[in-house]
């Protein structure tokens, strides 16, 4: 049996989630079950729900990576002896993993830092830094972590969805996303602005996470705008992406989506995880990043949008180079993992 | 012997360009000393960089500078106005006289065009070169003077030099 543990709400969004899919797709993995804090209150995890199992009751909440390895200790005693774990959380650490050990067949944990210590038999890291060799990280790496560890390092090993249904293609001119559970109307200025300037002359979809808290004040803000179209709590967000012509989103997962789709992106980097240098977002054939406070020029930002939008074909060109190829990726999962 | 090469750059290398232009030593000499954030870069990248053409000048196979020429016309005159942005935030002398001679033989080569150049007083080494690569000072009285000084936004603390080729 394959767990996955891992970070599910409106703090820590729908990117681990993501990625665990991604991870799930690329094996092949059937059965599986999936281990949360608590069962999300939302209709988008409708059909994953029978694979979903809450780690704390009630009025239990998450305290320490101790409490919390004994009560996963106990779901594995319980129910599903000797798993492979499968661990993508910011939470849980060495300690976790150090505890729950003897009772798994291996350890995978998924990361985005290099800095923390780590007791596992695969680490997983996708982060563009580690397209190019690094050996002064890669020692760092080692020495964070258990001897015959095995490294799944950079776009190579990239966890993000890449079923696209060929048929579903949602045409727009802008597709305004902030992630799995942030703020749209941290857009607002920006998106009312374009629609001053471009008046009926512009399509803007907006993309509403399944754990964004004010969808209603979304829909309230922009209601009277019949060019903007908003989805919410879409499965996957690549019909909308790859109708459109410019993506302006916040720099999580949905960077990965947006390269593999070649689509011109604008990034904001709006957490402390989301903070790779320029030349790393190169990597993945972005160009254009910006920092959340950015955000505050919004009349800059409008510019810049619909300059993007003019030469998206020249952006285009600067991105046809960078090339996330999921086949390859798919092999290269199953090449190192055989469970 | 030290191997000089030039390279085209391409739009590839736009968060790069605003580091060099970033760098102290090109801010020094520059009419304006303050930092470029990246959002006003990559306006400026859209909207006046296709108009300029620049090329890497490489030091075994490393740049060291790049050189600059914005393409533009006065009635029935073609103007290029050029310059260089360095790479590294510290240069020496032969690197520099190395990097103008390279930039001034690819204007020898335009034809029919008059090339100007800016040249912060306080620069003591560029202030003494100008006369070694061709360039005469642009005095008040020139018919050029008022719309070159206005369109290139030239401050007073800078001598403006100008060659036909």
């Amino acid at each position: 049996m394959i767990l996955f543990r891992i970070d599910l709400s409106i703090k820590y969004g729908l990117g681990h989630y993501n990625r665990i899919k991604s991870l799930a797709n690329y094996l092949n993995l059937k059965k599986y079950k999936i281990i949360v804090d608590k069962l999300p209150n939302t209709s988008f995890f409708k059909n994953e729900k029978k694979n979903i199992i809450p780690l704390y009751e009630k009025n239990n909440y998450f305290i320490d990576e101790k409490k919390d390895a004994n009560l996963f200790l106990k779901i594995i005693k319980s129910k599903y002896k000797n798993p492979v774990v499968i661990k993508d959380s910011y939470r849980l650490g060495y300690s976790w993993e150090k505890f729950i050990y003897k009772s798994c067949k291996k350890i995978i944990s998924i990361e985005d830092f290099t800095e923390k210590k780590h007791f596992v038999d695969y680490y997983i890291n996708h982060s563009p830094t580690f397209s190019i060799k690094n050996e002064e990280i890669l020692n760092k790496l080692k020495k964070n972590n258990k001897k015959n560890c095995k490294f799944l390092l950079g776009p190579d090993y990239g966890l993000f969805n890449s079923l696209i249904n060929r048929k579903e293609k949602i045409i727009s001119d802008l597709v305004f996303y902030n992630g799995g559970s942030g703020n749209l109307l941290t857009y607002e200025k920006i998106i009312k602005n374009i629609i001053k300037i471009r008046k009926s002359n512009i399509k803007i979809i907006i993309i509403v996470g399944p754990f964004a808290k004010n969808y209603e004040d979304v829909c309230f803000t922009f209601k009277k705008y019949k060019n903007i179209k908003i989805l919410y709590k879409p499965k996957n967000i690549l019909s909308a992406l790859k109708g459109t012509k410019v993506f302006i989103s916040s720099a999580g997962v949905s960077t990965l989506e947006s390269s593999f789709l070649k689509i011109p992106t604008l990034l904001f980097k709006m957490n402390n995880n989301q903070n790779l240098s320029d030349f790393d977002y190169e990597k993945l054939g972005h160009y254009f990043s910006l920092e959340k406070k950015d955000l505050n020029f919004s009349d800059k930002v409008v510019t810049l949008i619909i300059l993007m939008l003019k030469n998206r074909i020249q952006i285009k060109r600067m991105m046809s180079k960078t090339s996330l190829n999921t086949k390859s990726i798919k092999k290269n999962y199953q090449k190192l993992m055989k469970f | 012997m030290k191997k000089f090469v030039i390279l085209q750059i391409n739009d590839k290398i736009i968060n790069k360009y605003l580091f060099y232009k970033n760098l102290y030593i090109n801010r020094r000499y520059s009419s304006s000393k303050k930092i470029i954030t990246k959002i006003d870069h990559y306006q400026w990248w859209f909207l006046k960089q296709k108009l300029r053409k620049s090329f890497f000048i490489l030091k075994q196979d490393k740049p060291i500078f790049i050189s600059t020429s914005d393409h533009f016309t006065f009635k029935n005159y073609k103007f290029i106005y050029s310059g260089l942005i360095s790479c590294l935030p510290e240069t020496n002398l032969f690197d520099l006289l190395k990097a103008i001679k390279i930039q001034n033989e690819y204007l020898n080569k335009q034809k029919k065009k008059y090339c100007f150049i800016s040249i912060d007083k306080n620069n003591k080494v560029l202030m003494h070169h100008w006369k070694y690569f061709g360039y005469t000072p642009l005095y008040k009285k020139n018919i050029f003077y008022k719309y070159v000084k206005k369109v290139l936004n030239i401050r007073k603390n800078y001598n403006v030099f100008y060659k036909k080729v």
